[in-house]
């Protein structure tokens, strides 16, 4: 049968833009929306905890020795005046999980957010220009990733918490190592997934019409290639971000990533955990800001890659 | 909170008033209503700085060298009195004071594969040894350095002394530059224990000795060894174990030690002090050979829940160190501010609370009652006196403003304190920054670890912070030269393996404790400590904060032997089971 031209002309085609249906597909995923607003909160938290502790709760760095226990020493727990009761010098705990938020949240975002940019880069042109660029930084990555993780994080971060620290200063005792650290072993993981993406991005039609109009390579990656990284690269790094809060936690809980009396969760589980039995506020409070953390950012990361996936899988 | 400097540590008694009261033959002090035999079962978080007599200068080295070695003096389990061990009896010093004489045991015999009697050259080999840089001592040069021909600089391997002879098989014979009291308390040191010459220089004359290794022993226990005498891998793994069987050579008459188990054998590596002592009272374990400080948690359930698996002992003194070669230290008023405003009693509470110690207004403590403590002021001495020893803000503003900060305010840039990264002293380390705070400071504080902290940082005056507060003192011998003179005498700061931490060079104080080592009448040599003890005090030149008690904890099969020489903590020379 055929059909009619004015039939054609009329018939609706209906388009959905990629960042509507990307909200789409996330506000029908009630998890996501669930983890989502409890790092909208955590975020806040983080940002207001200042005021939120003039309000309802004490600065984070005071000492109310005399809340302890007058024989023994030992911490009191959660009462009004102090809602996640005190820690073993006296402070304020929900003072500490707040302002710790603003420490995990620094680290990961700042250190990831650097690994990202130096990754793709790299990555970016390991993968365009191939040859030696890529022999030299594939192999620098491959080496990078046959170091055992934690021991050499422990390593470095005890190197560079004495004194004036690494590289003539630029890394300092406490959050700048800690951040250092996250860098040093993230951008492997961004370099290699850029360089396997943009190795069959290149050869894409696309390209090769860029090409063959005479972009230049820069005009290419920026073009051409760069905005096709975006995705997996952002879902990629939604998911790294909670290991590097978990990494700066387990850190500071070996004693050498945070200094004190900045507060860390990671520092603050690790001084609780002797103590569990007689304090067990100390460790439940910080441990589940660490946890429900962890696994918000892991849930949102893995509803943004669905909901960015052009193969969805889910109805 | 470090129980000790670098180097050093262990509270040994041997008050130079108390050698009248020496026995002339101590013979056997054992109970022999214990029980003998059984094998003691001691857990540590780490390894003993040294297994050689004439090295270790650690609480928990102490501890195992005092079953394996026999100094000259030493004290029996539960005595505050210093008998003779090695030692015949009492020294004999001539009438100027310059000349002390000691006769040594017959019959005591080293362990295979020496097996002969030990002599009184053994006695001044072991002593010289220590002088040199293949066996690094931490106190010779401090106690030994009257003796005549002492070297000032250590020489590579072991050299004669001229001033230590041995005119006979037991007798040896000190000469001295200038009369010492100190010397003569320094005889309980384990580096006065015999040390065979023909055997063990060939391991001395090295670069670095190691003859830990091949040690013989002189005392009821040795390592257990190899037909060669080698101990590595089979009685001793550093880091790892330590085993310890009788040596077959010893005999029970010369001896005070009652030396009742068979076997003490070390498990290291319990690095969870909580982990540790759960074990202990679990059974698994019998006792610990460096747990000298416990989390306030554990120390109120101890206190409180496990009384008969638990005691404690007083020893020495915690402390926070002001580095005065730096800015702002280097200011006598704003030591006393920081003096002033240190909130000792959150310190002291972070610690444990009142199941820790007493807070400390000044450097001797209660331990020298009798001894310069009462000189020093007793309890009454507090001269940065606070309300319940909180800190005083308003006498430390006043402080300030004398040295030159106008509203009471410190302005300049942030100080450094390098701080143990292990509970409690991070906690402690914060505490010192707050209290710091109310008048300006800011502390930034670096967590390294506690072997770091000495070694790298607060030993080493060309790497010290402006503060190093995780760090204690322990006396080596009960009188109190031992608290004052090391630490805070110009003479003994030292570009490494500096003890003399916060630098003092006063050139008052140093000649008034040049004038009390001299002093031979006791009464009066402790009035004159107890006076330099003030002069330290006025000068504000540290912030000591704990007069600590240590802690031990103990399985249920054990009865403890409590001992002074290994610094109060568990004797496995004088322990039994049940």
């Amino acid at each position: 049968m055929a059909i009619a031209p004015e039939a054609l002309a009329t018939a609706e085609v209906t388009t959905t833009r990629p960042f509507a249906l990307f909200w789409a597909r996330i506000r029908s995923d009630r998890i996501a929306l669930a983890a989502f607003s409890f790092l909208v909160l955590v975020v806040l938290s983080a940002i207001l905890a200042g005021p939120i502790t003039r309000l309802v709760a004490h600065p984070p760095n005071a000492q109310y020795p005399e809340r302890l226990d007058q024989i023994f020493g030992t911490p009191t727990g959660p009462s009004r005046e102090f809602l996640f009761g005190v820690d073993t010098v006296g402070s304020d705990v929900f003072s500490r999980v707040l302002y710790g938020a603003r420490v995990s949240l620094t680290v990961a975002v700042v250190g990831t957010g650097i690994a990202l940019l130096l990754g793709t880069t790299l990555g970016l042109l390991a993968g365009y220009y191939r040859g030696i660029v890529d022999t030299v930084i594939s192999r620098t990555v491959d080496v990078m990733l046959a170091f055992p993780l934690l021991l050499l994080a422990l390593g470095i971060a005890s190197a560079c918490s004495l004194g004036r620290g690494c590289a003539g200063g630029l890394i300092q005792p406490g959050m700048t190592t800690v951040i250092g650290i996250i860098i040093l072993f993230s951008w492997t993981y961004f370099a290699r997934l850029a360089r396997g993406q943009v190795l069959s991005l290149r050869e894409k039609e696309f390209v090769e019409a860029a090409r063959a109009t005479g972009a230049g390579d820069l005009a290419i990656i920026g073009r051409e290639i760069l905005p096709n990284l975006v995705t997996p690269i952002v879902v990629y790094a939604a998911l790294v971000i909670p290991q590097n809060i978990l990494l700066e936690a387990a850190l500071s809980y070996l004693g050498v990533g945070i200094n004190p009396p900045q507060a860390s969760w990671g520092q603050m589980i690790a001084e609780a955990t002797p103590i569990f039995e007689s304090a067990w506020w100390y460790f439940v409070f910080p441990g589940a800001a660490l946890v429900l953390t962890v696994l918000a950012f892991n849930l949102l990361g893995e509803a943004v890659r669905d909901a960015l996936d052009p193969h969805p899988t889910k109805a | 909170m470090s129980r000790r400097p670098a180097r050093r540590a262990v509270l040994v008694l041997a008050a130079i008033t108390t050698l009248a009261l020496f026995a002339v033959s101590s013979g056997s002090g054992a109970d022999d209503q214990r029980k003998r035999g059984g094998t003691l079962r001691l857990i540590s978080s780490g390894d003993v700085d040294s297994v050689d007599p004439g090295q270790t200068y650690y609480s928990f080295g102490f501890q195992i060298a005092n079953a394996v070695h026999r100094g000259l003096y030493g004290s029996p389990a539960s005595s505050l009195k210093t008998v003779p061990d090695l030692a015949a009896g009492q020294p004999r010093i001539s009438g100027d004071g310059k000349t002390v004489t000691v006769r040594i045991k017959r019959g005591v015999r080293f362990s295979p594969p020496v097996s002969r009697e030990v002599t009184s050259a053994d006695v001044k080999y072991a002593i010289e040894r220590t002088f040199s840089t293949s066996v690094p001592n931490g106190y010779v040069f401090t106690y030994f350095a009257d003796l005549v021909g002492a070297p000032t600089s250590p020489p590579k391997t072991p050299k004669p002394i001229s001033g230590i002879t041995a005119p006979d098989k037991y007798t040896i014979v000190f000469k001295l530059k200038q009369p010492s009291t100190t010397l003569v308390g320094a005889l309980v040191m384990p580096n006065t224990a015999p040390v065979p010459k023909e055997y063990a220089a060939k391991f001395d004359n090295k670069t670095s000795s190691d003859y830990n290794f091949h040690q013989v022993a002189s005392g009821p226990y040795m390592f257990e060894a190899d037909e060669s005498g080698n101990i590595r891998g089979t009685g001793y793994t550093p880091g790892k174990r330590m085993k310890l069987v009788r040596n077959p050579n010893w005999s029970r008459a010369t001896d005070y030690r009652p030396a009742y188990v068979d076997t003490v054998e070390v498990q290291e590596g319990f690095v969870d002090t909580t982990v540790g002592v759960r074990r202990i009272l679990s059974g698994a374990a019998d006792g610990a050979g460096d747990y000298t400080i416990l989390t306030a948690a554990l120390m109120k359930e101890l206190t409180t829940k496990h009384k008969s698996n638990f005691y404690s002992w007083p020893s020495g003194t915690q402390y926070i160190v002001m580095n005065l070669a730096k800015k702002p230290f280097d200011n006598l008023n704003v030591r006393r501010a920081a003096n002033f405003v240190m909130d000792k009693n959150a310190l002291r509470l972070a610690a444990g609370g009142s199941t820790v110690g007493a807070t400390a207004t000044h450097f001797i403590g209660p331990e020298f009652k009798g001894k310069g403590y009462e000189a020093a002021g007793g309890l009454a001495y507090n001269p940065y006196r606070s309300t319940n020893n909180a800190g005083d803000v308003t006498k430390a503003k006043a402080a300030m403003i004398k040295a030159g900060y106008a509203d009471g305010m410190y302005d300049g840039p942030a100080i450094t304190a390098i701080v143990a990264n292990t509970p409690p002293f991070p906690q402690q380390g914060r505490i010192v920054a707050a209290s710091l705070a109310k008048i300006g400071f800011k502390v930034n504080i670096k967590l390294v670890s506690i072997d770091a902290m000495f070694t790298k940082f607060c030993v080493v005056p060309k790497n010290e912070p402006e503060l190093c507060p995780s760090v204690g003192w322990f006396a080596d011998f009960k009188d109190p030269v031992t608290m004052l003179d090391p630490i805070f005498n110009g003479k003994n700061i030292q570009p490494t393996n500096n003890v003399n931490m916060s630098q003092l060079d006063d050139p008052a104080v140093n000649a008034a404790m040049e004038r009390a080592k001299q002093i031979k009448s006791s009464k009066a040599r402790y009035a004159a400590w107890g006076k330099i003890d003030k002069m330290i005090m006025e000068r504000a030149v540290v912030v000591p904060w704990l007069w600590p008690s240590i802690p031990n904890v103990i399985s249920d099969r054990v009865v403890p032997g409590k001992n002074y020489v290994v610094g109060g903590l568990l004797d496995p020379a004088s322990t039994s089971l049940r």
